[in-house]
């Protein structure tokens, strides 16, 4: 009984890490994104890496500035950025260089809406995150 | 006697004395009135990445501050001294007690119940600028940024909860011991004290 339940714990323990730190919690979240494009236009075909690398490179004129989410996350979102404002090192985007990234909805959900606002001046929709987050899923 | 404490240990014989008494140094009005608009900018330019170097300069503003406050805490510097008003968890719900029964002594500096909120306020303060800088710096300390965050963002939001809870102190006081405590920390200057006010330099509370 003892050992059933210390098994159990330790199971629980590694499916709790697991849920965490690695790939498969950010394309659980890209899912659900696909889900609520789904739901918001019924005519969305899923989500796109191709859709998503656009995005991510598309140049917006905010403050006087040419601005895209590569400006600070560098072309290739596997390496590490800079800010473009406080010239601060910014730790690499794509899963695959940095598990950290995408495994809590929460915080993905303020730093999308943080950074949508900055950039292109509204909250991005759930194909735009969906495909954001595809596009990086696709970077090894 | 030291002079410091001749200097403090005012006793009124005339208890209908409305004199005015200095009691907020100038460091201590020009630190206050420059915290609120530190704090302030620092918490209006909090969100967006565009104003990420206002918010930082602001905190360093802020830290630079505190330190200073708490160098001048340290010194024998009267109302402001750290002596003068010490952490008492005690007292200070029996004068919230006594407060709510509606025989709280009126106190010339902090009052036991203003000085937790105080230290509270120094502690989250201190805790929000390290917070601050080590997740503005990342990975000094802990290789997880998002520890950081989570704690700047906890502890600077309890800050702002004490914040609340200071002026509400204020505000209270202000009207039971008919005190105008914002124009004090303005001019420095208060209704002199009918009774004995317990200095630093004290062992025992003036009964």
């Amino acid at each position: 009984m003892k050992k059933t339940s210390f098994v159990i714990s330790l199971f629980l323990a590694f499916a709790s890490y697991s849920a965490h730190a690695d790939v498969v919690s950010a394309q659980k979240l890209a899912d659900k994104y696909a889900t609520f494009a789904k739901h918001a236009n019924p005519s969305s075909t899923g989500l796109s890496a191709s859709d998503g690398k656009a995005f991510y490179n598309r140049e917006i004129t905010v403050k006087g500035q040419q601005v895209a989410c590569a400006s600070c996350h560098t072309a290739n979102p596997a390496d590490a950025g800079k800010h473009i404002v406080t010239g601060k090192p910014i730790r690499p985007l794509a899963p695959s260089a940095n598990p950290k990234r995408f495994a809590d909805i929460d915080k993905v959900e303020k730093e999308f809406t943080d950074h949508c606002n900055d950039v292109i001046g509204r909250d991005c929709s759930a194909q735009e995150k969906g495909n954001f987050i595809t596009y990086l899923l696709s970077i090894k | 006697m030291t002079k410091d404490q001749s200097d403090l240990d005012i006793r009124i014989q005339d208890e209908e004395d409305s004199s005015q008494q200095y009691v907020w140094d100038l460091f201590v009005r020009v630190f206050h009135w420059s915290l609120v608009a530190a704090f302030s900018v620092a918490f209006y330019y909090r969100e967006s990445e565009w104003d990420r170097l206002i918010h930082v300069y602001a905190g360093y503003t802020v830290a630079a501050l505190l330190l200073s406050r708490i160098v001048w805490g340290f010194m024998k510097t009267g109302y402001a001294s750290f002596r003068a008003f010490p952490l008492n968890p005690i007292h200070a719900v029996r004068y919230v007690w006594r407060l709510f029964q509606g025989r709280s002594r009126r106190f010339i500096g902090h009052n036991p119940a203003g000085s937790v909120v105080i230290y509270s306020m120094l502690f989250f303060g201190l805790t929000t600028v390290v917070s601050g800088f080590l997740l503005y710096n990342d990975g000094w300390l802990i290789d997880d940024p998002g520890y950081f965050k989570d704690l700047h963002y906890y502890v600077s939001w309890g800050w702002l909860f004490l914040v609340v809870i200071h002026i509400l102190g204020v505000v209270t006081e202000s009207i039971v011991h008919q005190d105008n405590l914002i124009k004090a920390m303005i001019t420095g200057c208060k209704r002199r004290s009918k009774r004995t006010e317990k200095s630093f330099s004290q062992k025992t509370p003036a009964a």
